[in-house]
């Protein structure tokens, strides 16, 4: 295949090689790519053509996904400096957090038990989109510091509050089930 | 006298002409075919007035087969040779029949596995050819409204509906003789019908609840982009099964069973949907019922009754739809229009618990039963080429997560659902056994973690590995889903490069082959049909390829190839051309493929091309539309 697309997803964008990204600005380039190179812009045209426009807009949805999200653009800057981490084998040396996680997972699994489920449910989110928060902007100052270490332990830490974001929504699914 | 100049109907490639495209709604109970007419998207009637055409088929050896309303006429007098509500078994196995029985009071035959046939008169039917012959009645209606052939059609399915629903639905519009432009997600279909027409902006929730099917789609307006955010939904639940609640209320009243009376369901569920269709607008209805010799059923069902009778499943919509918004990351109160779509949302009730939800009342202002089809409309007339200073575009996502079977029959996800589509993926397999050459691998989709809980679509026979030490070969397993959303695999062993081919074999669909023997069936001098047919089809294809790349060659040759580059194209563009003039459908495929080949580099300038326009910022409007 000799198509460009090996290009780095900022340079792609049009945007600076940095955590902090305008989302409104990447939004707006990302439409613009979709009107130019989408399938249904070559229906009249070759099998030829169309197959490399579904091989160009999934490069660009790919490459929008991952700069649309946090957790994912941090792995990604990670990657671009070979910092990368393998999330399912690595994880971060922080004794206190790694014991803070063990307590929050249980508080997650015992939530059925709580007096009033659904309240402490949306107790625990707001406490973990605030910890997101917090470590997202940690994450953006120690990249642009170079700091990679920590910046790496950030993202690690950021990945076990993407997990238990995860789990508490399949919670509220399933509570959300039972009172049908 | 001056001759005219007469093309092949809908085959025309000269810009700016006017190619015939319509928009279809294959719904469960009803279908719909719409088109744009100077500037209006509308839906078209069978010429007596009726707009809406029940997906009713009926097999009958006196009259062939009839479809429609003539069809529905003889569900109670020739229930087993009358099929409705068939879009419920699209893409289904035998196996989920046993899951489906109620709804579907037929005979089928009995079979081991594959794709379940249903007994008729005519012989056994497949649920694809059922469809194809309701779209062959809509493509016959809208030709003769529009006053020729179609170039081609947007045709709806189901948010939810998963790749062997979609792939069964192009199977039968494969066999309906129709070129699909694309299959197109009912709520998108909606969300474009009235986005354009009111030209809304911003985070648009589309609730649409059918007869057979529930899909929530939460889109993002823009400046005719239509962003679908995420969606879900539940493909087997609809009015069909308020009928059923219903029905069955009523026979536990009277004390009766109609399991085996095919004809007494038929006039219950029947009077089910009648009754529900009264408690819109009244609060109690009487149902009346003849059974058996002489005996008589009268019941009164409140309106208060009937709400609880379909609460169960009201309350299941408005937890998909709680579900769909966290999905999106937006809260109820973020969304600023509200589309009801299908016939089930004229039920007052339904519509007092989305309003509960969104805290405002969902609009009105559209006639659920026909903004699919004009949306699908709208799409198509922009696909065909006929607006070309149109700046609509869908961006639509994979409802359901594509995953692989691992060891111990779990799932390895491999595509997450609510990835924006097309989607290409890559995931590296490796051999278990020294010199293996030959690896299968097991496709399935949903969200559940052990496979037999998703659905089975495919397995892939990789074969020619080259034989290496176990563990030694690096298999890249390439999956693509397209605008479609339709999925396909290929295969290349990394470290020699080798190219291993996939053999698809679809769980619970028809295979390429029994798709050719079907559509080849249906010819009745099958070889001599068949072959001007593939002759007409290969020569509409080079016709196809040779214009787009006439007008390429003219506006970018000099800037993007070398005049060596340009005479090595030239060369193989004679070749194509002078094939087309024998008689060989072979031969032009050949050509077609080597000029496809040889234009390969051209193509992808271009396109790169482009992607470097849109890096500089170039606006849309610089764009040569061509």
């Amino acid at each position: 295949m000799n198509i460009d697309l090996t290009r780095n997803y900022f340079e792609l964008f049009g945007l600076a090689e940095s955590f902090d990204v305008d989302q409104e600005a990447l939004a707006s380039k990302y439409r613009a790519f979709q009107s130019a190179l989408h399938p249904d812009r070559f229906t009249g045209k070759s099998d030829q053509e169309q197959r490399i426009s579904v091989q160009h807009t999934a490069f660009v949805n790919e490459a929008y996904s991952v700069l649309k999200s946090d957790l994912k653009r941090a792995h990604y800057l990670l990657r671009l400096q070979d910092a990368e981490f393998d999330a399912d084998r690595e994880t971060s040396r922080d004794e206190a957090f790694l014991m803070q996680q063990i307590e929050l997972h249980e508080r997650v699994a015992e939530l059925d038990q709580a007096p009033d489920p659904a309240g402490a449910l949306e107790e625990l989110a707001c406490e973990f989109r605030q910890q997101r928060i917090e470590l997202i902007s940690r994450f953006s100052l120690e990249y642009a510091k170079a700091d990679l270490a920590a910046a790496k332990d950030s993202a690690l830490k950021l990945q076990f509050y993407e997990r238990l974001t995860n789990q508490l929504r399949e919670k509220q699914e399933k509570l959300e089930e039972q009172l049908l | 006298m001056a001759l005219l100049q007469i093309s092949e109907p809908g085959q025309s490639t000269a810009p700016h002409e006017h190619r015939l495209a319509a928009g279809i709604d294959l719904g469960t109970t009803n279908s719909l075919v719409a088109s744009v007419r100077s500037g209006v998207a509308e839906t078209l009637g069978d010429g007596e007035g009726a707009d809406i055409l029940p997906s009713v088929v009926r097999y009958s050896l006196q009259d062939g087969v009839t479809v429609g309303t003539r069809a529905l006429e003889h569900a109670t007098g020739d229930p087993l040779n009358t099929l409705a509500s068939v879009k419920r078994i699209m893409g289904r196995s035998v196996g989920d029949l046993a899951t489906l029985q109620g709804y579907l009071p037929y005979q089928f035959v009995d079979q081991e596995g594959g794709v379940p046939q249903f007994q008729t008169v005519a012989g056994p039917v497949t649920a694809i050819e059922v469809s194809s012959e309701i779209l062959k009645a809509l493509r016959t209606r809208a030709e003769l409204a529009l006053g020729g052939e179609l170039a081609g059609v947007v045709i709806t399915v189901p948010a939810y509906f998963d790749d062997a629903q979609r792939q069964a639905t192009k199977d039968a519009a494969k066999l309906a003789g129709l070129n699909v432009f694309r299959l197109l997600n009912e709520p998108t279909a909606a969300a474009v019908a009235y986005g354009l027409d009111h030209q809304a902006e911003g985070v648009t929730a589309v609730y649409d609840l059918g007869g057979g099917t529930f899909d929530i789609s939460i889109l993002r307006l823009t400046k005719g982009v239509f962003e679908v955010l995420s969606t879900g939904g539940d493909t087997a639940l609809g009015g069909d099964d308020f009928d059923r609640e219903i029905a069955s209320w009523i026979l536990e009243q009277a004390g009766l069973d109609a399991s085996t009376d095919h004809r007494f369901m038929r006039k219950v569920l029947e009077a089910a949907r009648s009754t529900k269709e009264s408690l819109t607008d009244t609060n109690e209805t009487v149902i009346r019922l003849e059974h058996g010799e002489g005996g008589r059923i009268e019941l009164r069902l409140e309106v208060g009754h009937f709400e609880r009778l379909i609460a169960p499943y009201v309350k299941k919509t408005i937890a998909w739809c709680r579900k769909t918004l966290r999905e999106a990351g937006v809260e109820p109160s973020q969304v600023q229009h509200v589309i009801m779509v299908g016939g089930s949302t004229r039920i007052p009730c339904v519509r007092r618990h989305v309003e509960e939800l969104f805290g405002q009342p969902p609009l009105s202002d559209i006639d659920p039963d026909k903004v699919v089809a004009t949306g699908a409309a709208r799409q198509a007339d922009v696909l065909a080429g006929n607006c070309l200073d149109s700046d609509m575009l869908l961006l639509d996502v994979l409802p359901l997560s594509l995953g692989v079977e691992t060891m111990g029959n779990l799932v390895s996800r491999i595509i997450e659902r609510n990835t924006v589509i097309p989607v290409v993926r890559a995931q590296e397999f490796t051999t278990f056994k020294d010199g293996q050459t030959a690896m299968r691998i097991h496709v399935v989709q949903g969200e559940r973690e052990k496979v037999e809980d998703c659905r089975s679509l495919a397995t892939f026979d990789l074969t020619g590995i080259p034989p290496m030490v176990g563990g030694a070969a690096h298999i890249r397993v390439t999956f693509q889903v397209d605008a479609d959303g339709l999925l396909s695999v290929s295969a290349q062993e990394k470290t020699s490069g080798v190219s291993a081919s996939v053999e698809v074999k679809p769980s619970y669909g028809l295979t390429e082959t029994e798709v050719e023997k079907m559509l080849r069936d249906s010819f009745e001098h099958a070889e001599d049909d068949m072959h001007a047919k593939q002759l007409a089809e290969q020569q509409v294809n080079a016709k196809r390829v040779l214009e787009a790349l006439r007008s390429a060659l003219e506006k970018d040759a000099d800037e993007l190839l070398t005049s060596g580059e340009r005479e090595a194209i030239d060369r193989v563009r004679t070749r194509l051309e002078d094939a087309c003039e024998g008689g060989d459908s072979g031969q032009i495929k050949q050509a077609i493929e080597a000029l496809e080949h040889a234009s390969e580099t051209f193509v992808q300038r271009r396109m790169n091309r482009s992607v470097q326009r849109v890096m500089r910022g170039h606006r849309l409007e610089e764009f040569e539309q061509d």
